[in-house]
């Protein structure tokens, strides 16, 4: 569904000039999750960015279904949309404190598909039963409803463009620890129920290999390592990636004081 | 909405200002209506009359009463500050909040054209326009106007530049959301509230403005006369009737004020629903306090005790008996911390979990002696080293909680960004310990040393935004260990560190604790990361604790007796969590019992 080759892209021009994004390559196929893990500055976000288009490439191929996205200049917005979305890290910024709940999803179902504004109150509660809330949400404004209804509002909002590929940047890193694991269920069940294919981005290498079939390892711009989740939970190759795996916190080592035994 | 719009209407200065604005617009609808005749009656034997019973405000030149010109001039002065008030509000938002939706070209241009408007003086573009285009009153509605214009697309082009660097905006965009409907229900909307405001201060602003164009002779021309003309005509005779002048002046005073007596009410109406708003804690009644136990205090201090004995127990460092928390809010006391009882001793860390709003961090703070002014914190006990922190005077106390260092969540805000690191933590022994600038200034280098911070002398010499993350972090836990406390307080210490640099921040905590046998209080939401840095671990839930263990009994979650805890543990994926089945979570109405 998604195919990047050779990506690049910098930031600024002459002598600051930065290469965020390195010769990256990456697959995501048709129904299936694929993690993308790395710490801030690695270039994850700006992969996600670049792939849904809010971000210019320097070189490189995009294409999202058989279309390279970079090379077709007028890709028209709606166009684009129904290619790909985009569900953001922080739901008390991407959602309008100004719009209700339920308007904020009408308006993308009215923007698409030609709906009356019946079917699209229909269509409206069913989205919200989609992300288990109740279609009584639909009346409240986002400042109302918990970090983590907001979050489920906004894949909502992203399933309503009925895209064909999602891009997930770090949808669980604003949420509390106990909301994270809602989401992670909640978008596993949406990705087998509609057979979506996602780019699921996170540095939280535990909540990557939990929901990806796939991991891509990104460090200072480039792809260090790709394999299957178990390949890279179990047989990490690239120091960068045991790095990663030996600071996550092990419940197992609860209580034996491994800080000051195993120094960093 | 409506009980806001209630609260707005109770106050004072929106009655004094609407009762104000209401006469106004009966005025200006009555005005030429009734007194129009009166107006322009002349009368040879009233010429310059001074005031009377018949003329409140005197006669004019032609001997007609000014008072009743007043009246009829109310409607064109308010039409004409209306009009050039919406033309210069309109033209400004187009101007200053369009361009947040185009490139950045676009707005570049857009910013240019607006400071070249605010650089030119307002009273030359309005001669200016006055001179092109001739005295009239049209053209002293169009020169406000034009005057208004840039200050209110600055206005605009700030607020906008907030929406248009916001991720909603950016949301809507990849959802092809229309640009027109951009503008209209995102960006709009959110910066409504600030424009409204300026609107209605400009207006009373326009109205002088315009009064005083027509009084210099460019605005309103015989034989129409609004407000500023009459006061013009009223001027020649101001020695032998003054009323006449006065008049008019006094009028347009007033309704300069009524419009901006308003604005100022909505704006405080507004900036109180953004939070800051006033409760009168008087009327709340006596707030939450700790519950007074008759029983013996160190049996309910017991039941709070850690679930295993701790074997090397000699001294009790910090004892916190219901311990209770209370703030005034619109809709009562709120007590985000309820009867918390717990201690520490010497050299133990301990681990408080808890999601956002459990109130682990308001028990903290509160115990550190740094709750916010209006809590009011109340317990049974609260002893730190033996000392009753409860009773002791301000100056008492300060000396005693110097003993207790803390280390903030968000390292960018808890340092101060316009001072060197250095010369942050050097003010810690020069004040606390009086010491000399130079032996400060060697202390915080080797504090920042002390933290594995390479280079020190080099890096003190910086400011905090030349630190990455995790440095901010080192600096702030070598700020918290200046005074080398008994108890660090940290308060989500690695939060928004990246996980290679948490575990070193972790470490890092965990060594300094260990060679200073010193105890810790540490902060998180994450267990897990308390799972490796403490020794007992309490759980908060809805301002209450409702565990206290052990760490080890994280290896075992199932052994844990409260199914918040078990829940909180189980929630978390680690690299060995079974793909297979979904995550354990924590449903919002689980525990809703417990709660109320």
């Amino acid at each position: 569904m998604l195919r990047v080759e050779d990506l690049c892209v910098d930031f600024g021009t002459g002598h600051g000039r930065v290469r965020a994004v390195d010769s990256v390559n990456l697959v995501v196929p048709r129904g299936a999750i694929v993690g993308l893990v790395g710490e801030s500055g690695s270039g994850k976000s700006t992969v996600a960015r670049t792939i849904v288009g809010m971000q210019a490439a320097s070189s490189g191929r995009i294409f999202i279904g058989d279309t390279d996205v970079l090379a077709k200049h007028r890709v028209s917005r709606r166009e684009r949309a129904e290619r790909v979305q985009m569900i953001f890290q922080d739901p008390y910024s991407s959602l309008n404190p100004r719009m209700r709940v339920g308007e904020s999803i009408d308006e993308v179902l009215a923007t698409y598909g030609g709906l009356s504004s019946a079917q699209r109150r229909d269509s409206v509660a069913e989205l919200l039963q989609l992300v288990t809330l109740s279609p009584e949400t639909a009346a409240l404004f986002p400042q109302q409803i918990s970090g983590g209804m907001r979050q489920r509002v906004a894949i909502a909002r992203c399933l309503a463009a009925r895209p064909r590929l999602i891009v997930a940047d770090e949808i669980t890193s604003a949420l509390d620890v106990s909301v994270q694991g809602v989401i992670l269920n909640l978008l596993r069940d949406l990705q087998n129920k509609l057979e979506l294919s996602v780019l699921f981005i996170s540095h939280n290498l535990a909540a990557v290999r939990y929901i990806s079939e796939s991991i891509a390892v990104m460090q200072r711009g480039r792809i260090v390592e790709f394999g299957t989740a178990d390949d890279i939970s179990l047989r990490p190759s690239h120091p960068y990636t045991r790095a990663l795996i030996d600071a996550l916190p092990r419940l197992d080592d609860a209580g034996r004081d491994v800080l000051l035994s195993r120094p960093s | 909405m409506n009980h806001q719009l209630r609260d707005f209407l109770r106050s004072p200065l929106a009655i004094v200002s609407l009762t104000m604005l209401l006469g106004l617009v009966v005025l200006a609808a009555i005005g030429p209506v009734v007194w129009r005749d009166a107006a322009d009656a002349t009368n040879t034997d009233a010429m310059f009359a001074p005031v009377s019973a018949e003329h409140w405000f005197g006669a004019d030149a032609l001997g007609r009463d000014v008072l009743a010109r007043v009246m009829v001039a109310t409607r064109l002065s308010l039409v004409m500050a209306l009009v050039a008030t919406a033309v210069g509000a309109l033209a400004g938002i187009v101007l200053g909040a369009l361009p947040a939706l185009g490139g950045k070209r676009i707005q570049r241009f857009a910013s240019a054209v607006i400071n070249m408007g605010l650089a030119f003086p307002v009273l030359l573009v309005a001669m200016l326009v006055v001179i092109l285009l001739g005295t009239s009153k049209q053209t002293a509605v169009i020169a406000l106007a034009i005057t208004m214009v840039p200050s209110f697309a600055r206005l605009a082009q700030t607020l906008s530049a907030r929406v248009g660097g916001s991720e909603y905006l950016a949301a809507a965009r990849l959802l092809g959301i229309s640009p027109l409907r951009q503008f209209t229900r995102y960006v709009l909307p959110n910066i409504a509230e600030p424009i409204v405001v300026n609107v209605t201060l400009s207006i009373g602003a326009g109205l002088l403005a315009l009064s005083s164009l027509s009084f210099l002779g460019v605005g309103v021309q015989a034989p129409e006369y609004d407000w500023g003309r009459l006061l013009n005509d009223g001027f020649d005779q101001v020695y032998t009737s003054p009323m006449a002048a006065i008049g008019p002046g006094l009028v347009i005073v007033l309704a300069g004020l009524a419009f901006g007596i308003f604005g100022e009410a909505v704006a405080s109406s507004l900036r109180s629903k953004s939070g800051a708003s006033i409760v009168r804690v008087d009327a709340l009644g006596e707030p939450p306090r700790a519950v007074p136990d008759d029983a013996d205090d160190s049996n309910a201090a017991s039941a709070a005790a850690p679930s295993t004995p701790q074997p090397h127990t000699p001294e009790v460092l910090l004892d916190v008996c219901g311990l209770t928390v209370a703030f005034p809010s619109a809709a009562g006391w709120r007590t985000p911390v309820k009867d918390v009882s717990f201690r520490i001793c010497a050299g133990e860390i301990v681990g408080l979990v808890g999601e956002s709003g459990s109130g682990k961090s308001v028990t903290a703070m509160a115990i550190a002696g740094l709750a916010d002014p209006s809590a009011v914190v109340s317990a049974r006990r609260l002893t730190f080293r033996g000392q009753d922190l409860l009773s002791l005077s301000e100056r008492q106390k300060r000396l005693v909680l110097s003993d207790m260092g803390v280390v903030f969540q968000d390292s960018l805000t808890a340092l101060n960004p316009a001072m060197r690191v250095g010369a942050q933590l050097a003010e810690i022994p020069r004040i606390q310990q009086g010491k000399g600038h130079a032996d400060s200034a060697s202390a915080a280098v080797a504090a920042l040393a002390g933290v594995e911070i390479a280079d020190p002398e080099r890096r003190a010499k910086q400011f905090p935004h030349e630190f990455s993350g995790g440095m901010r972090q080192r600096a702030l836990i070598a700020m918290a260990e200046m005074s080398e406390p008994a108890l660090l307080i940290a308060d989500e210490p690695t939060t928004a560190l990246d996980v290679t640099v948490q575990h070193a921040v972790l470490s890092l905590l965990r060594r300094e604790c260990a060679q200073r046998g010193q105890a810790a209080l540490v902060i998180s939401h994450d267990i897990a990361v308390l799972g490796q840095l403490c020794q007992r671990i309490i759980v908060m839930y809805r301002g209450e604790i409702v565990e206290d263990f052990d760490t080890a009994l994280l290896r075992t979650p199932q052994d844990l007796r409260h199914p918040y805890a078990r829940a909180l543990v189980e929630s978390v994926p680690d690299m060995n969590t079974d793909k297979s089945v979904p995550l354990a979570t924590i449903s919002e109405t689980m525990f809703g019992g417990e709660a109320a």
